[in-house]
């Protein structure tokens, strides 16, 4: 392990997202928010700055091999400094009072969870809300791509720690240079940005709404700049648009690459995009069932409410239409179940992933063959190929940690004395990167009453839900120090 | 003309055998000394005993003034390189080389002439395709299929109930109203082309000619039920039974394959999902209770050793399987198979020797069988303009008397052939003929 190298790779990861951040100080200049211009431009000055000292002392060190370990490390470092200096402007301008609130507010951007401890998201200055929805953006395609992308000082240890920051098992390689795979990655991101956003304001919508809820589907973040969220506006196309760009961002990235390049067949023949599909198209039926004649009345108005808040809730994006918290107990169980799915492999999704899933469905399957024929070779297929062993395994281990990282959460949070909804909702939507819940912690709620050191533990669950788990936790295995 | 036979395994001396009873020259190289010897010993030919990859040796065998160079050893490679040095040192027209390898073969060799290989044999792709073609027929006897018609050859042997034991074929003809033509007997080792007062006797192999409607009342009438396939378990998991599972998945038939190597299986069972792999070997009688294999239609055996295939077969038939095929190489074999209870005995050998065969006398011939380890064959011919037999009544050509015209194809009809009718261009003619009157027959079907 060669720490100076982390420091290094770290020091330039925080000169770009500072440069990231004098966009809501340029929006602050713009609108004649003072405060919130100095609390941006004091942030970008000593960030910017000690990071360039830093950089320029370690200049001569050569960013070569960089190690599994070494990967796991810089990634889970570099979320944890990103999310502390993006806490920031939010406290130094007095609009988060609290630090504790301020770092849960920004890791919870970040991880793309979406959830906010603000009581009155439309009191903050506009160039706040806008870093508050851009944190998302940055986070959805992975911080760590984005330095790689930008940066092709990485070398060799690039793909590792896009390993290490990509949600799902695998990582697929588009190009042969792995800074060449992030580049493209990030320009699919922002060519969907920049149709997402158009589509928006034909909707009605002016450049900072569109912009800041484009952000929040793309990266399935769920923050709002409106205390009632996308329902604010009231229009079945704004809906719709949000809903089919929330299933976009819930597809690998890799998948939309061979879309683009006319490749229809792979698309076609890829497992967990037909699962995924599966899964959204029948939860959206069954939940349009249920809500019909209880909470709306006419089919086209079930089936807007039921697509919007499956697509919402299975991609982890976490916006809200409607308060499902007053849907019938069946409708809101629906969207229980639909929190254990999450996004697909490679998306900007959270949770368990449908790949996942449906290795672990096609493996109970198999086990159960076994039984039959107990000399049987049966082979695990995803896509028309064979999956292998370790893979399987790798699945089965994050299956259990996941489950297992549910009921520690939770039971952090139930020593406060919160509700056992409360209490597991919090888990299950802090872990899978979600946002909204159950409970006191329902769509039309905030986590503002929760304890300081819940929220931390929360923060901690949000990063350790984005970066798979493994990444997080390898950190803390005593083996991992050893040499 | 000469032919040179790179390779004195069980194919060369096969094909050495045909083309020498058929009047040609053969020149056999093999590089092991005992072989060589055993051969020349056994076979009216040359035998060069050295490497078949020098040019000298090659030289040595006469290629310079050669008609044909066939190489049958057991190296893909080496049969390539050998045929790709003979294109480039000698002028010899035909160059045939027996590829085992799947891609080799479905390279675009042919087309772009890959080494000057002119003809490529793979001889586990025509015993799968010959298995298949067995089980789509019922596997109730060895089928031999036509092209251009819907007659096919299929061979009985007679047992003591049958309708056909100790009656001549006059009244067997009589006696079974379908159409059918007895294009040959085989009896103690000796091939027979039966005439009508010719008497069928218990444990006779038949040859018989008819429609595949027709022949399942034959069948019934001759003493063997059809069953219907769907339930069937493979044995060996190698090429030859991946092959044939191929063609037999994509019928919709339940598959069971068995195969001992556990690395096989993970292959197998990536290629053919629908198809239940199972890692056991077969000798191991608890399979059968455990997987209740008994119940099984049909059973194909097609491991490496015979022997095991046989036994197989064998004990699944106690098992309650109701058909078995098994893959034997040996000739001797091959008779005993059709004698015990084994329904279909399939050679690879025969296979890839048909299909050399049939390529060195191409031209009208579109397809050639061999009977009974090559004791007679069976020729598909088209008739044009100047053959030989066209436009001459039958009963005025002299046929060799051990050959028989079978049927002739005209359009759509079969037509029965009787000594006053002609054979016209365009006719598709089905004939028999021992292997002694090969290369009397070729006076009439050639040009």
């Amino acid at each position: 392990m060669n720490p100076l190298i982390l420091v290094k790779i770290i020091s330039l990861l925080l000169i770009i997202i500072s440069g990231f951040m004098a966009i809501p100080a340029g929006i602050a200049l713009y609108c004649g928010e003072e405060n919130p211009f100095a609390a941006f431009a004091g942030t970008i000055a000593v960030t910017a700055a000690c990071s360039a000292a830093v950089f320029f002392v370690l200049r001569k060190k050569r960013a070569g091999a960089l190690s599994t370990r070494d990967g796991f490390l810089m990634v889970t470092l570099s979320w944890v400094l990103a999310s502390a200096i993006g806490a920031l402007p939010f406290y130094v301008s007095g609009s988060i009072p609290s630090y504790t609130d301020a770092f849960f507010e920004t890791i919870s951007g970040f991880t793309t969870t979406g959830a906010s401890i603000l009581t009155d998201i439309e009191s903050l200055p506009r160039s706040m809300l806008f870093w508050r929805s851009l944190t998302h953006w940055l986070g959805g395609m992975g911080i760590v791509v984005l330095t790689v992308a930008i940066l092709p000082l990485m070398g060799v240890g690039g793909l590792q720690l896009i390993q290490a920051e990509a949600p799902g098992p695998t990582v697929d390689r588009l190009t042969p240079r792995i800074a060449g795979t992030a580049k493209l990655l990030w320009l699919i991101y922002i060519g969907f940005t920049v149709a997402e956003t158009i589509l928006l304001m034909l909707g009605g919508m002016d450049l900072f709404d569109a912009l800041t809820h484009t952000f929040g589907t793309l990266a399935t973040g769920g923050f709002s700049v409106k205390n009632a969220g996308v329902g604010h506006y009231q229009s079945a196309y704004i809906d719709a648009i949000i809903t089919v760009f929330m299933l976009i961002a819930g597809i690998n990235f890799t998948l939309h690459f061979r879309l683009l390049t006319g490749r229809f067949k792979l698309l076609l023949r890829d497992s967990e995009l037909k699962a995924y599909l599966l899964i959204f198209a029948s939860s959206t039926a069954v939940l349009a069932f249920t809500l019909y004649g209880t909470s709306h009345q006419t089919v086209g108005q079930c089936l807007r409410y039921a697509s919007f808040q499956t697509a919402s809730i299975m991609t982890t994006t976490g916006f809200a239409t409607a308060d499902y918290e007053q849907w019938a107990i069946i409708s809101q169980i629906i969207l229980f179940i639909l929190m254990f799915v999450g996004g697909c492999t490679g998306s900007t999704g959270g949770g368990i992933k449908v790949m996942r899933l449906v290795v672990l469905f096609k493996q109970a399957l198999n086990e159960m063959k076994l039984l039959i024929h107990p000399r049987g070779v049966f082979t695990l297929k995803l896509s028309g190929s064979m999956v292998k062993k370790d893979i399987v395994y790798g699945v089965l281990g994050f299956f259990f940690l996941y489950v297992a990282m549910l009921l520690a959460v939770t039971f952090i949070v139930a020593s406060a004395d919160h509700d056992i909804t409360t209490s597991f909702t919090a888990a299950l939507t802090t872990v899978g990167n979600i946002g909204p819940a159950f409970g006191k912690i329902g769509p039309m709620d905030n986590y503002a009453f929760f304890e300081d050191y819940i929220k931390w533990i929360l923060s901690f669950a949000m990063l350790a839900g984005r970066l798979e788990l493994y990444t997080v936790l390898v950190i803390f295995l005593p083996g991992f120090w050893r040499r | 003309m000469r032919a040179v036979i790179l390779g004195a395994g069980v194919v060369g001396v096969q094909i050495a055998t045909q083309l020498i009873s058929e009047g040609k020259d053969v020149v056999i190289i093999e590089k092991d000394p005992e072989r060589a010897k055993y051969v020349s010993g056994r076979l009216d030919c040359i035998v060069v005993n050295e490497e078949g990859t020098g040019i000298s040796a090659l030289r040595h065998a006469g290629l310079d003034d050669s008609s044909i160079f066939i190489s049958v050893t057991n190296s893909d490679e080496v049969n390539m390189i050998a045929c790709g040095l003979v294109a480039s040192e000698f002028s010899v027209p035909v160059k045939i080389a027996r590829v085992r390898n799947l891609d080799y073969s479905r390279a675009k060799i042919m087309e772009k002439s890959f080494l000057g290989i002119d003809f490529i044999v793979n001889s586990e792709v025509e015993t799968a395709r010959q298995i298949a073609n067995t089980i789509a027929l019922g596997a109730d006897s060895d089928v031999m299929l036509f092209e251009n018609t819907d007659l096919q050859m299929r061979n009985v042997v007679v047992s003591m109930a049958s309708y056909f034991a100790n009656r001549t074929v006059k009244d067997i003809r009589h006696g079974i109203k379908e159409p059918f033509l007895m294009a040959g007997i085989v009896r103690d080792n000796e091939f027979i082309i039966p005439t009508g007062d010719t008497v069928i006797r218990e444990h006779d192999n038949i040859y018989l000619l008819a429609t595949q409607k027709d022949f399942t009342r034959i069948f019934i009438q001759a003493g063997k039920r059809q069953e219907t396939i769907d339930r069937i378990a493979i044995v060996g998991g190698g090429r030859i039974g991946e092959l044939a599972c191929q063609y037999l998945i994509r019928t919709g038939r339940k598959i069971t394959i068995i195969e001992t190597n556990y690395d096989r299986c993970k292959v197998l069972s990536d290629r053919f999902p629908d198809a239940l792999v199972l890692n056991a070997d077969i000798s191991d009688e608890t399979i059968f209770e455990e997987e209740d294999l008994g119940s099984r239609d049909l059973m194909v055996a097609v491991t490496d050793n015979q022997e095991l295939n046989m036994l197989a077969s064998l004990y699944a038939k106690i098992m309650g399987v109701k058909r078995t095929v098994a893959l034997v190489a040996n000739a001797g074999y091959l008779s005993i198979a059709s004698r015990l209870d084994i329904d279909v005995a399939i050679s690879p050998k025969n296979s890839t020797v048909d299909a050399i065969m049939k390529y060195i006398r191409r031209g009208n011939i579109k397809s050639l069988h061999s009977l009974f380890g090559g004791k007679a064959e069976v020729i598909e011919f088209l008739a044009n303009e100047k053959s030989g037999m066209v436009g001459r009544r039958l009963r005025d050509l002299e046929f060799p008397k051990q050959s028989l015209i079978l049927s002739v194809v005209r359009g759509e009809k079969n037509i029965l052939p009787h000594g006053n009718m002609a054979v016209e261009p365009g006719d598709l003619v089905l004939m028999v003929a021992a292997k002694e009157s090969i290369p009397e027959i070729e006076r009439f079907i050639q040009d």
